[in-house]
């Protein structure tokens, strides 16, 4: 027994008074749960005006509400508390969009949940951003776009760690990864690669025009230190390809719009600049995948 | 048809029209991410633009305008090409002279590079003429003393010369004032630094692009140079090893620009040849990273491995009483071979060269 409580002098007046505040807590904890409830309804009307004004948001925001967990959503990727949270920041004025931005796994870690991918991990992209953004350090001069570009013929290439002054992804915004699965071949053939780890619209126009996509593949533990499973909050954007998983698996999975393809796992971390995570002889491997012309 | 691919055609079709101030517009908030559409006229009337939202694989707001220029280049449309690129240059100006911040300014700069005003000598030159002036007036050293800067004024600096080296063609018709000019910014750059009192690691970008731009106006010049650049990068670059992976991207980068005009990579190697050498050999850490430099330099180390090979034998193998040929000698010697004539033909010189030095010592340069 606390020895405070155990005091003869005035040891029942202490423990009614803790007993209170207990029943305090408790009732403030049924408050909290209240008002968390409270916040997850206002921060759905703020999706719903959000969609209203931006129709290009719909699926986004038909994502976030699949995507809450609760008693008849167990698996859902978002606790209340992380709702509660994105809500209590749009309170202080700040658009939703941005809010959501700021709870994203690589800005607000310790609400989502960490994974562990396997060793090596791959990122896709069409041929030009993949010069534009992996091999350049977003630098005014590119005049060697057309030449990296000639490069990076279709077939299997190695470069080494000081190869490309790029980053892994965008900085500040999530970066998407996907992995290989046990006994199930990559494809040779970029749109259907593509189409399976439904890339974006840009993307996939791009790729188009490129003829060409890449796929980088990184050591896990180089690309970065945290891999967390993917939320539909960093997968919030205008007519979004990304569907939350919720069936409790410890990674996402890509949702290709042909429902006869099957995804492939995906997780997401904090980019990096390829200078800061390799040495000069660390090998990076990149395939170039044609993506012929639809007939 | 999407809302993406719409704005797309949108765009295009201004640049067709001509419409410069509109499309400067429409592109200024595209680079802000501004939700507001813009009013912009048509051929058929007023409409209002409004800049997509990010995809979530989008890289930046910079991608989609890059590939508007593809499609604009691709259609071959010489007129609509020269709108894009003036309505780039058009924010470029007023972001500098209105003290955009550095975000703003850093996109506007790629999309100068990325649209490639290098191509359109009017622009170019005006680019050119204006950033110098900005470059000059704004910031308060003159231009060869650049590299003192620190902090945003270094973070300006760096972009402004960053923009000079986009929108400066390989060996540009230049006077022999500003090719000096650039050539003094590297040695002052490269001796203040030595003196240790200026960090490296926050001017390597300005210093790299100093001698991007030095390659590009006087490559033998840049390439006799390499090696003090090299020095310097390698006595930081134990503590830091991210500046020796810069500095040899920097190289890489420069070698596959190297691999599509030969004759500039000959000139560059014209001037490597005129490297001390034997000061080199004991600094193994700088030969190292020389090595590598040359290696990333379109491997230029191929052609420098053999003959610096075949001139240790050759000491290696000189009798009693031979006189090692001063550096500069040998290197000029060396130059003539390997530069002007065939690599067998060099070899067979060289081979001359060795039986000469072995047979009738060298007299000591004076």
């Amino acid at each position: 027994m606390d020895p405070l409580l155990s005091s003869a002098c005035g040891g029942d007046v202490i423990r009614s008074r803790l007993e209170a505040a207990a029943a305090e807590n408790s009732a403030e904890d049924e408050d909290d749960d209240l008002k968390d409830g409270q916040k997850v309804q206002d921060f759905l009307q703020r999706l719903a005006a959000l969609r209203q004004r931006n129709p290009a948001f719909k699926k986004a925001v038909d994502n976030v509400r699949a995507d809450i967990r609760l008693e008849t959503n167990p698996h859902g990727n978002l606790s209340t508390d992380l709702v509660a949270s994105i809500d209590d920041d749009c309170r202080t004025g700040k658009p939703v969009e941005r809010a959501i931005e700021d709870h994203w796994s690589t800005n607000s870690p310790r609400l989502h949940r960490r994974c562990l991918p396997p060793s090596r991990v791959r990122r896709v992209m069409a041929r030009s951003d993949f010069v534009s953004y992996h091999v350049f350090r977003g630098s005014a001069d590119q005049s060697e776009t057309e030449l990296w570009t000639q490069l990076l013929s279709p077939g299997e290439h190695k470069f080494d760690g000081s190869d490309f002054s790029g980053r892994t992804g965008p900085a500040g915004r999530p970066c998407w990864w996907s992995f290989e699965e046990a006994e199930r071949p990559i494809p040779t053939e970029g749109r259907l690669y593509v189409a399976e780890l439904a890339l974006g619209e840009s993307q996939r126009r791009r790729a188009e025009r490129d003829r060409a996509v890449v796929e980088v593949v990184l050591d896990a533990d180089r690309a970065s230190d945290r891999y967390n499973k993917p939320t539909s909050l960093e997968g919030f954007g205008p007519d979004t390809p990304f569907r939350p998983e919720l069936s409790g698996m410890e990674y996402g999975r890509t949702a290709p719009a042909d429902p006869q393809l099957r995804g492939w796992p995906e997780v997401v971390s904090s980019s990096a600049e390829y200078l800061e995570i390799f040495e000069e002889d660390t090998d990076v491997e990149v395939r170039v995948l044609s993506y012929p012309a639809q007939s | 048809m999407s809302e993406t691919q719409e704005y797309i055609e949108a765009v295009i079709e201004l640049a067709q029209s001509e419409r410069t101030g509109n499309l400067t517009a429409v592109l200024d908030a595209r680079i802000r991410g501004s939700e507001e559409p813009v009013v912009v006229s048509f051929s058929g009337g007023k409409r209002k633009l409004r800049s997509p939202a990010l995809e979530i694989d989008e890289p930046d707001r910079n991608a989609l305008i890059y590939e508007i220029y593809r499609v604009i280049r691709d259609i071959d449309q010489p007129n609509a090409l020269e709108t894009l690129r003036r309505a780039a240059v058009d924010l470029l100006m007023h972001g500098l002279n209105r003290g955009e911040d550095l975000e703003y300014l850093d996109a506007v700069a790629r999309l100068v590079g990325h649209t490639r005003v290098v191509d359109s000598e009017d622009l170019r030159r005006l680019v050119q003429q204006q950033l110098y002036g900005f470059l000059a007036n704004q910031l308060d050293r003159p231009f060869h003393r650049l590299i003192e800067f620190d902090g945003s004024a270094l973070a300006l600096a760096t972009l402004s010369l960053d923009i000079w080296l986009a929108v400066m063609p390989v060996q540009p018709d230049w006077s022999d004032q500003q090719t000096l000019r650039i050539a003094r910014l590297v040695d002052h750059s490269v001796e203040q630094l030595e003196t240790g009192y200026l960090p490296l690691a926050p001017r390597l970008e300005l210093l790299s692009l100093a001698y991007r731009a030095l390659t590009k106006v006087q490559p033998t010049a840049a390439g006799a140079r390499l090696w003090r650049l090299c020095r310097l990068v390698a006595r930081y670059g134990d503590e830091k090893p991210v500046l020796r992976r810069r500095w040899l991207a920097t190289c890489r980068k420069q070698g596959v620009a190297f691999s599509a005009v030969p004759r500039w990579r000959q000139g560059f190697l014209r001037g490597v040849w005129r490297t001390p050498w034997s000061d080199i050999e004991e600094d193994a850490g700088l030969g190292d990273l020389l090595r590598r430099a040359l290696v990333k330099l379109d491997g230029m180390w191929s052609d420098v491995a053999p003959v610096l090979e075949t001139w240790h034998r050759c000491e290696l193998e000189a009798p009693d009483g031979f006189v090692r040929p001063a550096p500069a000698l040998t290197a000029d010697r060396l130059t003539a071979a390997a530069t002007t004539i065939h690599e067998h033909y060099a070899k067979v010189f060289l081979h001359v060269l060795k039986r000469y030095a072995m047979n009738s010592p060298i007299p000591r340069a004076t």
